[in-house]
C-alpha cells in the first residue's frame, strides 16, 4: 500500500474517532503513534464501545473481544493496521 | 438451536430485576431472545405521572428490558424458564448499570391508558459493555428512541429475595 493511501486511511480513522466520540479537536492533531487510551487521547471504555460500533458500521470491521481491542486501540497506526488486516490489505 | 421465550410475567421479572413498585416499569416481556432482543410491555396508569412528564423514566423502562435480555445468558438460564430457576434478586451475582444514552429523540406523546411497547435489540457487545437500540412505541407512533449502553459487573452475593415477592396492593373503589 502506498504511503499516500496509508495516510488516507489514517486520516479516515482519525476523522471517525473525532466524529463518533464528539471530540472538540482537529483530527490532524492526533498523533499516529500516540496511545488512544490512558495518557494519550484519554479515552475510556465507553469510548471504546463507541469506536467498536463505529468500526463495524462504517468500515465493516468487527472487534470481537477486549484482547483484540487492546491491541487494535493501542494507537491510530495500530488501528489502521488492524483494519487493513481484516479487510485483507495487510 | 436457540429459541426465544414467548412470554414472561411480572413474577418472573421480579426474579431477575431488583426493581420494585413504583420503580419497576415493565409489566411483562414478550418475544425474548436471550442476549439479543426483547419486547417489554408497560401499561401506563393515571397515577404514574412521573412516566408521563419526563423522558428520563421512559429511558429507564427501556434499560430495564435490556437488563432482562442480558440476565439470561449471564445467569446461565439457557432459553427457558423451565427446570432449575436459580434466579436471585438483581440477577444473582451480576448487576447491570445504565452508563450511557445516545441520540435520544422524544416526542412526548404518552398518556394514561397507553400501552407502551419497549423494543430493545442488541447492537454491539464489547467486553462487559452492551449497546442497545431502544424504541418505545404507543400505537403506531415511536414516542422515544435512542441507543442505551449497559455495563454488567460481577457483584458480591446479594441476599435471596422472598420466595413470593408481594405484588403492589390493590385498592378497592379507587
Amino acid at each position: 500500500m502506498s504511503e499516500t493511501l496509508e495516510q488516507g486511511l489514517n486520516d479516515k480513522v482519525k476523522e471517525l474517532i473525532v466524529r463518533r466520540l464528539k471530540l472538540t479537536i482537529d483530527p490532524n492533531t492526533i498523533k499516529d503513534d500516540a496511545p488512544l487510551f490512558g495518557e494519550g487521547l484519554g479515552l475510556d471504555s465507553i469510548d471504546a464501545l463507541e469506536l467498536v460500533v463505529g468500526l463495524e458500521q462504517e468500515f465493516g470491521v468487527s472487534i470481537p473481544d477486549e484482547d483484540v481491542g487492546r491491541e487494535a486501540f493501542a494507537s491510530v497506526n495500530a488501528l489502521v493496521a488492524y483494519v487493513r488486516k481484516i479487510k485483507g490489505n495487510g | 438451536m436457540s429459541e426465544g421465550i414467548a412470554k414472561m410475567g411480572v413474577q418472573e421479572i421480579y426474579k431477575i430485576l431488583p426493581h420494585r413498585y413504583p420503580f419497576l416499569f415493565v409489566d411483562k416481556i414478550l418475544d425474548l431472545m436471550p442476549g439479543k432482543s426483547g419486547m417489554g410491555i408497560k401499561e401506563i396508569t393515571y397515577n404514574e405521572h412521573m412516566l408521563l412528564s419526563s423522558p428520563v423514566l421512559l429511558i429507564e423502562a427501556m434499560a430495564q428490558v435490556a437488563g432482562v435480555i442480558l440476565a439470561y445468558p449471564l445467569l446461565g438460564l439457557g432459553d427457558s424458564l423451565g427446570g432449575e430457576r436459580g434466579l436471585k434478586r438483581g440477577g444473582g451475582d451480576y448487576a447491570g448499570y445504565l452508563i450511557e444514552v445516545k441520540d435520544i429523540a422524544f416526542s412526548g406523546d404518552v398518556s394514561a391508558g397507553d400501552r407502551l411497547i419497549l423494543n430493545l435489540a442488541l447492537i454491539q457487545k464489547f467486553g462487559n459493555l452492551f449497546r442497545f437500540d431502544g424504541r418505545a412505541i404507543v400505537g403506531d407512533k415511536v414516542v422515544i428512541k435512542g441507543e442505551l449502553s449497559i455495563a454488567v459487573v460481577k457483584t458480591a452475593k446479594s441476599p435471596p429475595p422472598p420466595d413470593n415477592p408481594p405484588l403492589p396492593p390493590f385498592t378497592k373503589g379507587g
